[in-house]
């Protein structure tokens, strides 16, 4: 028999470095969940992604017992590595960081589609474009 | 410790740029709720820095609008929470549970009623790990449970909550060595041994596997490691050395992928690999030292 779900909870933390501090704790602790055997499974199956931030998907069924699935990087990591930075532009208004062709912004929306709330490619690439910008890079034709 | 909750409300295609925000403030994460719209939790320490990091982030939210119009219709709520809130909180359903024939765990807290023939181990396993659910420690148990430990040695490597090595002394071993590198683990480990009454047949110690080896305290003839696939790789010449001619060796907590690599470790230490049993994910790995 299936077993009955009491919940789905969306996180994102740091590969491999998974604590029982919030937001894992203040999540997990009132769904009843054993808040250490999911960080030891999460750092185990992470260890490859160590440092990055992982967004995770977790079921949890009404026995309290858990499964979670492993998405895709977040647009902030993957547009970094397009654009080659280490990190976004506290003033993106102002100050540029670096740039990203629009054929980057496109694979990235593509990749991420599956995983975003958006309708189709062409509101998923919005808000890829929407992001970059926020982080102080610029949109650019071509490289 | 006390967290700052701070809850948004946004709209959804300005999402990852939200999370991306959050996680460069230094929350350590973000829950995120987008069935309806866009609902975000981050947390942040309420300590000295607290007011300046949440000043940061609302002026860097403020910033987004330029980049998404909506917002402009952001909400967001604070509140305080604190660790006793959530740390305690998953006792509410610890409740026993029957493992195997004849082993029942059960939380300290908690009257349970047991037939002829069965054993209770009686758990509180505060932050560490081994409550007796997870699938790891679950193989771990019915192998401790299918062998017949009358009156032997046993080590029990990464000890968690002890209770592994209480189940062991339970079952009748004469004498347990529980190791483990976390001293909240050891800490804990001895007190589930003290309610379970066996003490004075299972030691825990504070050390690596390598520190009983020097210390003489192995080989024994059943070990127990309920650990990591990694870990396992990386102590396996010591998980050989620790267990005695004849003697078995149970390795737990090893993700199906890891498998190969464990077994092809072990086997390198001086083990043959008898077989393997899997459990929603999870195998152990029975090897013997001939």
């Amino acid at each position: 028999m299936a077993k009955k779900v009491q919940a789905i909870v969306k996180l994102q933390i740091t590969g491999g470095k998974a604590t029982p501090a919030p937001p894992v704790g203040t999540v997990l602790g009132p769904q009843g969940v054993n808040i250490m055997a999911f960080t030891k499974e999460f750092n185990e199956r992470t260890k490859d992604r160590a440092g990055q931030v992982v967004p995770v998907e977790m079921t949890i069924f009404s026995d309290r017992s858990f499964a979670f699935i492993l998405k895709t990087p977040p647009a902030g990591f993957l547009l970094k590595q397009a654009a080659g930075i280490e990190s976004g532009s506290s003033n993106p208004n102002t100050k540029k960081v670096g740039k990203v062709t629009r054929s980057q912004v496109r694979d990235i929306a593509q990749h991420k589609l599956a995983d975003l709330n958006a309708l189709d490619l062409a509101a998923a690439e919005r808000m890829i474009e929407g992001t970059a910008r926020s982080m102080g890079l610029e949109i650019v034709e071509s490289s | 410790m006390e967290y700052c909750e701070i809850a948004l409300t946004i709209p959804p295609e300005a999402l990852e740029a939200v999370t991306d925000l959050l996680h460069r403030s230094g929350t350590g994460g973000v829950v995120i709720d987008d069935e309806r719209g866009a609902d975000l939790r981050a947390y942040l320490p309420c300590d000295e820095r607290l007011d300046i990091r949440l000043a940061d982030l609302r002026r860097r939210l403020t910033d987004l609008v330029e980049f998404f119009p909506g917002m402009s219709q952001m909400t967001e709520r604070q509140r305080v929470v604190a660790e006793e809130d959530w740390a305690n909180a998953w006792r509410e359903h610890f409740h026993p549970v029957r493992v195997g024939r004849r082993l029942i765990v059960a939380p300290t807290w908690e009257p349970v009623s047991c037939q002829a023939g069965e054993v209770v181990v009686r758990l509180d396993p505060g932050m560490a790990f081994g409550t007796g659910t997870h699938a790891s420690t679950v193989l771990c148990l019915q192998a401790l449970e299918a062998e017949d430990l009358a009156g032997r040695a046993v080590l029990d490597v990464g000890t968690g909550s002890g209770i592994l090595a209480v189940a062991a002394a339970m079952l009748g071993a004469a004498e347990v060595t529980a190791v483990d590198i976390d001293p909240l683990a050891v800490r804990i480990a001895r007190q589930n041994a003290a309610v379970n009454g066996v003490s004075e047949r299972v030691h825990v110690r504070y050390a690596e596997l390598r520190d009983l080896l020097v210390g003489g305290l192995v080989p024994v003839s059943f070990a127990v490691a309920n650990l990591t696939a990694d870990i396992l790789c990386d102590l396996a010449p010591d998980l050989g050395a620790a267990v005695a001619p004849g003697g078995l060796l149970v390795a737990s907590g090893i993700v199906t992928s890891g498998r190969r690599d464990a077994e092809g470790a072990l086997a390198a230490s001086g083990l043959r690999v008898l077989r393997a049993a899997a459990l929603d994910g999870w195998v152990a790995v029975w090897a013997r030292r001939d």
